[in-house]
């Protein structure tokens, strides 16, 4: 996957920075946060809550140098895991950050949605045995395409562990196949 | 990869992106910067407009006033209690009443002593009524640098709260509704995802477009549930729908207080340390349960609506509640209650009136 550049450390330390920075990467962050609840109403308030959090971390990162789709990963990966906590600290900005509701959907779109979700649980049925750590790099691996290298820049661990992952990942996934079957 | 099919379904925009960078950046934007702003502006100018200012602070209209907090001095850091908008403003029509409405509430805080009641005023802070020891409003709430906060406001703002729940919490009972949007397999079942949008619609078709309907954390917009809850908008703008899988978010953010096994109404009144909302939803509803608190003054309270708001009030205080209804189409009347207060549940019983439905047709006339 290519990684769009950063805006200038300049930008980056700005509202208006941080606002380029959502135009670049909130949709993979919003799909990322679908592919984890399997909720997309609750990944819209979750992708809100990334860029807040970012934003409190951006003394952690410097993105002159370094490329932001990782690290919002990151940011995004660390606050699933704790989701009441996040939605809670972020709960009235995101409640002032929602969009006003637009017409009623009882349309297609909307059993779309619902088919997405249903799919989407089935799938986090079948990786529910993996480790937390597992399924962070099976996500941002096999879902997202992000490289070794960027899913390591993510989760902060080495690209060995990220290797290692993946593998006992696969090697688990077919054992339960073949249990299955 | 080999194994089972992982591929997840294809990637959808985020909804109204622009809407919502906008929202962001305005949120990430420091205060500081539009109080520079309104430095610039000449004092002499403010001196002209305060008088203005004054008389306009009481007319404006007030949104998203979520809690009460009764203070026990007007200075910050004083004790308080906080008391939710929505449930308080059921039984009394300015802040202050809210805080006075709670006897205990009311001599914790010093409001009530040998038998008077000190003055009070309220002050309209952020998303919030502070109530305050004082006779000037204006001189109380200034030195909590907030502006006061008339009764008008505060009623027009809880009557939005009470309306936007109602027209939710109407949906459900309808059986025509139930039927409509349930699956083949079960009529009693309501999808929380449609409902969800069919209430957002009629908030909207009512000039109340600024409450948000959303589903209870855990619940899923497919879920067919035949239990819903609608709760209380706790933060003054949500209305959650609560399926039977969803977690009550109202609940743990209202409720802080357990009871102790053999408290009931008059032991909490009376002995009890009233500490917030939940022991009153429980004085409400349970052994203090009185039809008059639940009838909305001058408007009345729906027969479908009590049970619902029953159950909002005991999720408040912590209880479980389980309500049977009978198999069918119906509409449903509150028939029994069985109360186990050392488990905390509450079991309530529903007898299904039936609906007559009209005559076969008579046919065409040739």
């Amino acid at each position: 996957m290519t990684l769009s550049h950063p805006p200038s450390r300049a930008d980056r330390t700005t509202p208006e920075g941080f606002g380029e920075l959502f135009d670049a990467h909130s949709r993979e962050i919003y799909n990322f946060c679908f592919r984890r609840t399997a909720d997309w109403s609750r990944a819209e308030d979750l992708t809100s809550a990334v860029f807040l959090e970012a934003w409190r971390r951006r003394a952690e990162v410097d993105l002159t140098t370094e490329p932001a789709l990782p690290w919002l990963y990151g940011v995004a990966a660390n606050l699933l895991r704790n989701q009441r906590r996040a939605l809670r600290r972020h709960r009235a900005a995101i409640e002032r950050m929602a969009p006003a509701p637009s017409t009623p959907d009882f349309s297609d779109a909307l059993a779309a949605r619902i088919d997405d979700e249903r799919r989407m649980r089935d799938l986090l049925a079948h990786i529910k045995h993996l480790s937390q750590g597992e399924q962070d790099v099976l996500a941002l691996c096999a879902w997202q395409n992000l490289s070794y290298e960027d899913a390591a820049r993510a989760l902060g661990v080495p690209v060995g562990t990220i290797r290692s992952r993946l593998s006992r990942a696969r090697t688990h996934l077919a054992a339960t196949e073949g249990a299955t079957s | 990869m080999s194994g089972p099919d992982l591929t997840p379904p294809p990637d959808r925009d985020l909804p109204a992106t622009e809407q919502r960078r906008a929202a962001l950046v305005r949120e990430l934007r420091p205060p500081r910067l539009r109080r520079r702003h309104v430095l610039l502006i000449p004092a002499g100018l403010l001196v002209t407009a305060g008088a203005a200012w004054a008389a306009g602070v009481f007319s404006t209209p007030v949104k998203d006033i979520s809690t009460v907090v009764c203070q026990a001095e007007a200075k910050r850091g004083a004790r308080s209690i906080t008391l939710p908008t929505f449930l308080s403003g059921q039984v009394a029509d300015s802040a202050t009443e809210v805080c006075v409405a709670v006897p205990r509430v009311a001599k914790a805080l010093g409001y009530v002593s040998a038998g008077r009641t000190r003055a009070l005023v309220s002050c309209r802070g952020e998303r919030q009524a502070v109530v305050v020891p004082g006779d000037d409003a204006s001189e109380a709430c200034q030195r909590l640098g907030l502006d006061p906060l008339s009764a008008q406001q505060f009623q027009t703002e809880v009557r939005r709260q009470i309306d936007a729940y109602r027209l939710v919490a109407a949906l459900y009972p309808d059986p025509d509704d139930v039927a409509e949007q349930g699956p083949s397999e079960g009529p009693n079942c309501v999808l929380a995802g449609a409902l969800r949008q069919r209430g957002q619609a009629v908030l909207r078709e009512r000039g109340l477009e600024d409450f948000r309907v959303r589903l209870g954390e855990g619940g899923e917009a497919s879920d067919c549930t035949s239990e819903v809850t609608v709760a209380v908008p706790t933060d003054g703008r949500t209305i959650q729908i609560l399926t039977d899988a969803s977690e009550d978010s109202s609940a743990r953010d209202g409720a802080r207080h357990t009871l102790s096994s053999e408290a009931g109404c008059r032991r909490l009144s009376r002995d009890g340390r009233l500490r917030n909302v939940g022991d009153m939803a429980v004085l409400i509803a349970l052994e203090c349960i009185d039809a008059d608190l639940l009838i909305d003054r001058g408007r009345g309270l729906r027969p479908a609506e009590t049970p619902q708001m029953l159950r909002v009030r005991l999720r408040l205080a912590g209880w479980r509640t389980t309500v049977n209804v009978p198999a069918g189409r119906g509409v449903a009347q509150f028939s029994s209650t069985s109360v186990d207060r050392r488990r905390k549940t509450i079991e309530v019983g529903f007898a299904l009136r039936r609906i007559v439905a009209p005559g076969p047709r008579p046919p065409a006339a040739e």
